[in-house]
C-alpha cells in the first residue's frame, strides 16, 4: 500500500526541488535560502524511490479497502461544514458560525433530529460563548449579531 | 550552600504573601485548564491571559504567569491519555502509550502516573534552577552554531525512533515537517521562501495550526469515518479503576521518571527545546532502553512517565537562560518576558542583583505551585474523565470548536483555521497510508534552528570540518554515529550473521 504515497512523495518532493531552484543560492561561506529546502527536497525524493522500489504494486482493490468510499463521505461531509464554518467565520460572527457548524455536525454526523441538533446547538454554543468570551476574555468576531 | 537556604527562605517568605500565593493558585489552575482543552497549549493561554497581569503588581504577574506554564504541563497529559488528543504540544508523544493504557482500562494509572511524575520532574527541576542555572546557563552559552545542527540532528534522527512502524516513513515525515519550516521569510537574508504572496504565509507556518491539524482534526476524521463504517467496538470504553499505579507499575516508571527529570532539565536549557524535544527525546531513549520495546505505542507506562517527567522537568531549565540571560528559550518564555517588561522589569544576569526578592520568589513559587498542582491535580481527575462520557457525536464538535478558537486566538487569522482544516485532512490521509505524523511537528519547530546553525557553521569559513573539528559537536555526531549503528552493534545480530556464514559455508 505503499505505492501511492511514495509517488504523491515523488512529485512533492520534485515540487520542492524546483521550487527552491527559483531562490537564491548565496555562496559556499554564505548560503543562500536555497541551499536548506533543496537539500531537505532531494533528501524526501531519494526517500520517496526508496520507498517506491520496497513496496509492491497496488492494486485498486487494496486502496478501497484503505479509503472506503463511505469513509470518504463522511471525511467530505465534516470538512466541507469546517470549511463554511471558516469561510462564514468573520463575516456572519463566532456565534452564528459556530452554531451553523455545531448542529450541521451533529445533524450529519450524530444522525440527531433536528429539534435535537437546535437544542443542543444552542446549549453548546452560548456555553462556549460564555467560557471563551465572557470569562476568558478571548476576541472572536462578532459578526452579525453584535455579540 | 548557605546563602542559597538564605535567599530561598527570603523567597518563601516573599512568595507565600496571600496575594502571591493566590496568584500561584489562579496560574496553576488556568494552566492546568489550559493544558486540558485541546487546542490550546500554554503560549496561546499565556498569551490569552497576559491583559489580565497589567492589573496585579509585577510579582503576582510573574508568578501567576510561570504557573500558567508549568501547570499546562500537567493539564496537557489529560486530554492525551483521555481522548488521544494532545492538550498541549509537550503532550503529544504522551498520546502513544497513555491512550492505549485507557483504552485497556488504566486510564487511572496512566492519569495518577503523569500526575506524580509531573511533580518529581517540575520539582527537580526547580531544585536544579536554583542550585545549577549559573554553570548551565554557562555551558549553554558555549554552544555555538556547529555544536546546535549536531545536536539538533541528534534530535531529528532520535524522532524516527518514536513511529511504530517503518522507519523510512518516519524520516520522510521529519524531512517534510523541516521543509514547512522553512516556508515564511529567510531570517538571515529577509528573502521570502515559497509564500506566493501570502502575508500569512511569511510569518512562516504556524504550529499550532499544524499540530491541532495533525492531532486534533484527524483524530477526529478518523473517528467519525470509523464511526460511519459502523466499528462502534473500536471507540474506547475506558473505566477509570483507580488513580495509584500498582506495584508493579511503580517499578517500572522509577527509572524512566528520575532519567526523564535529568534528560528534561537539560534539554529544557537549550533554546527551541522546552517541553517538546525533551518528552520526545525521553520516549525514545525509554524505548530504546527497555527490555520490552515492542509494548511502546501498545500501552507502555514507561512511555506515560519518562516523557511526562520530561516535560515538566523541562520547565525549570526553560526558565534558566531567561532568569539568567534575559534570553527566551521557547514561545512561552517569550510571553514571560513581555510580562516582565510590561512591569518594567528587565529579567538578565542582573535580576539577582538587583531584585533578589524578586527571583528567589518565583523559585519559591515554583515549589508551591508544583505542591499544588499534585495536590489539585488527583482530585479534579474525575472531572476530565467524564468528558469521555460525552457521546463522540456531541464531543467531536465540541473539540473542533475548541481547535477553532484555539487556533483563530493566536494571531486572530483565519486562513491559520483554514489552514489546520488542510493539515487535519493531510494527517487524516498520512494515517491511512501509516505514516507516523509525530516527526512531522519536531521537523516544523526545529527546522529554524537546524538551518540558521548549518548556514552560520558554513560561514565560519573553516568549511564542513567544523562540524567534527569542535568537541561538543563531535560528541554529539559520535551519538549521531552510535544512534544509527547501535542496532548492527547487537551482539545477537552479529552471532546471527557469523552463524549465518558458518552455515553457508
Amino acid at each position: 500500500m505503499d505505492r501511492p504515497s511514495s509517488i504523491f512523495f515523488f512529485f512533492l518532493s520534485v515540487a520542492i526541488c524546483l521550487a527552491s531552484l527559483q531562490l537564491r543560492a548565496g555562496s559556499f561561506e554564505a548560503p543562500g535560502p536555497m541551499v536548506f529546502p533543496l537539500l531537505l527536497g532531494l533528501c524526501l525524493l531519494l526517500l520517496s524511490i526508496i520507498l517506491f522500489v520496497q513496496s509492491g504494486p497496488t492494486s485498486p482493490a487494496n486502496l478501497s479497502e484503505v479509503l472506503s468510499p463511505g469513509e470518504l463521505v463522511s471525511v467530505i461531509y465534516f470538512m466541507g461544514i469546517f470549511f463554511l464554518c471558516v469561510f462564514i467565520f468573520e463575516p456572519m460572527g463566532f456565534v452564528t458560525s459556530i452554531f451553523v457548524l455545531i448542529v450541521l455536525l451533529l445533524k450529519v454526523i450524530g444522525d440527531k433530529k433536528t429539534v435535537s441538533a437546535l437544542l443542543y446547538g444552542l446549549t453548546m454554543t452560548l456555553s462556549v460563548y460564555l467560557i471563551f468570551v465572557k470569562i476568558l476574555g478571548v476576541r472572536l468576531p462578532k459578526g452579525v449579531l453584535g455579540f | 550552600m548557605y546563602d542559597t537556604i538564605l535567599n530561598l527562605s527570603w523567597g518563601f517568605s516573599t512568595a507565600l504573601n496571600l496575594g502571591n500565593l493566590f496568584a500561584c493558585f489562579t496560574g496553576v489552575l488556568i494552566g492546568t485548564l489550559v493544558g486540558v482543552l485541546p487546542g490550546i497549549g500554554p503560549l496561546g493561554g499565556m498569551c490569552l491571559l497576559l491583559p489580565f497581569t497589567y492589573h496585579i503588581t509585577p510579582m503576582q504577574a510573574i508568578i501567576m504567569m510561570a504557573g500558567i506554564f508549568y501547570g499546562t504541563q500537567y493539564g496537557g497529559s489529560t486530554t492525551s491519555i483521555l481522548m488521544n488528543i494532545p492538550g498541549e504540544i509537550g503532550s503529544v508523544v504522551t498520546c502513544l502509550d497513555g491512550y492505549q493504557m485507557a483504552r485497556k482500562g488504566r486510564a487511572g494509572a496512566a492519569l495518577g502516573m503523569c500526575a506524580f511524575g509531573s511533580f518529581i520532574g517540575g520539582t527537580a527541576s526547580v531544585i536544579g534552577l536554583m542550585l545549577i542555572a549559573p554553570p548551565l546557563a554557562r555551558a549553554a552559552l558555549a554552544f555555538g552554531p556547529p555544536e546546535y545542527f549536531s545536536l539538533l540532528s541528534l534530535g531529528v534522527l532520535l524522532t524516527t525512533y518514536l513511529g511504530g512502524g517503518s522507519k523510512l516513513k518516519s524520516f520522510m515525515m521529519a524531512f517534510l515537517g523541516l521543509f514547512l519550516g522553512t516556508v515564511g521569510m529567510d531570517l538571515m537574508t529577509g528573502d521570502d521562501r515559497f509564500i506566493y504572496g501570502s502575508l500569512t504565509l511569511s510569518d512562516g507556518i504556524g504550529i499550532a495550526p499544524v499540530a491541532m491539524g495533525l492531532f486534533g482534526v484527524a483524530e477526529i476524521l478518523w473517528n467519525i469515518s470509523e464511526i460511519k463504517s459502523n466499528q462502534k467496538e473500536k471507540m474506547i470504553h475506558t473505566r477509570i479503576k483507580g488513580l495509584l499505579p500498582n506495584a508493579h507499575e511503580w517499578r517500572r516508571s522509577l527509572k524512566p521518571i528520575g532519567r526523564g527529570t535529568v534528560l528534561g532539565f537539560l534539554l529544557g536549557i537549550l533554546p527551541g527545546g522546552g517541553a517538546i524535544l525533551s518528552s520526545f527525546a525521553s520516549y525514545a531513549m525509554e524505548k530504546r532502553l527497555s527490555k520490552r520495546p515492542e509494548e511502546f505505542g501498545r500501552g507502555a507506562i514507561e512511555g506515560v512517565a519518562g516523557p511526562e517527567t520530561a516535560n515538566n522537568a523541562a520547565t525549570g531549565g526553560a526558565l534558566i537562560p531567561l532568569l539568567t540571560l534575559g534570553v527566551p528559550a521557547t514561545g512561552a518564555m517569550a510571553i514571560l518576558l513581555a510580562a516582565f517588561l510590561i512591569h518594567g522589569l528587565q529579567p538578565g544576569p542582573l535580576l539577582m542583583k538587583s531584585d533578589p526578592h524578586f527571583f528567589w520568589g518565583i523559585i519559591a513559587s515554583m515549589y508551591i505551585g508544583n505542591m499544588m498542582l499534585v495536590a489539585l491535580n488527583l482530585p479534579l481527575i474525575g472531572i476530565w474523565v467524564q468528558i469521555l462520557k460525552i457521546p463522540y457525536a456531541i464531543l467531536f464538535p465540541l473539540i473542533l470548536v475548541f481547535a477553532i478558537i484555539g487556533c483563530y486566538s493566536v494571531n486572530s487569522n483565519i486562513l491559520e483555521v483554514g489552514m489546520m482544516g488542510m493539515f487535519g485532512i493531510l494527517g487524516y490521509f498520512l494515517r491511512k497510508f501509516d505514516f507516523n505524523p509525530t516527526p512531522v511537528i519536531f521537523g516544523l519547530i526545529l527546522s529554524p534552528l537546524i538551518e540558521n546553525a548549518f548556514r552560520q557553521s558554513l560561514a565560519m569559513t573553516e568549511g564542513v570540518l567544523i562540524f567534527v573539528k569542535r568537541p561538543i559537536s563531535l560528541a554529539f555526531l559520535i551519538l549521531f554515529v552510535l544512534c544509527v549503528t547501535a542496532p548492527l552493534l547487537k551482539p545477537s545480530r552479529w552471532i546471527g550473521w557469523f552463524k549465518g556464514l558458518s552455515s553457508a559455508a
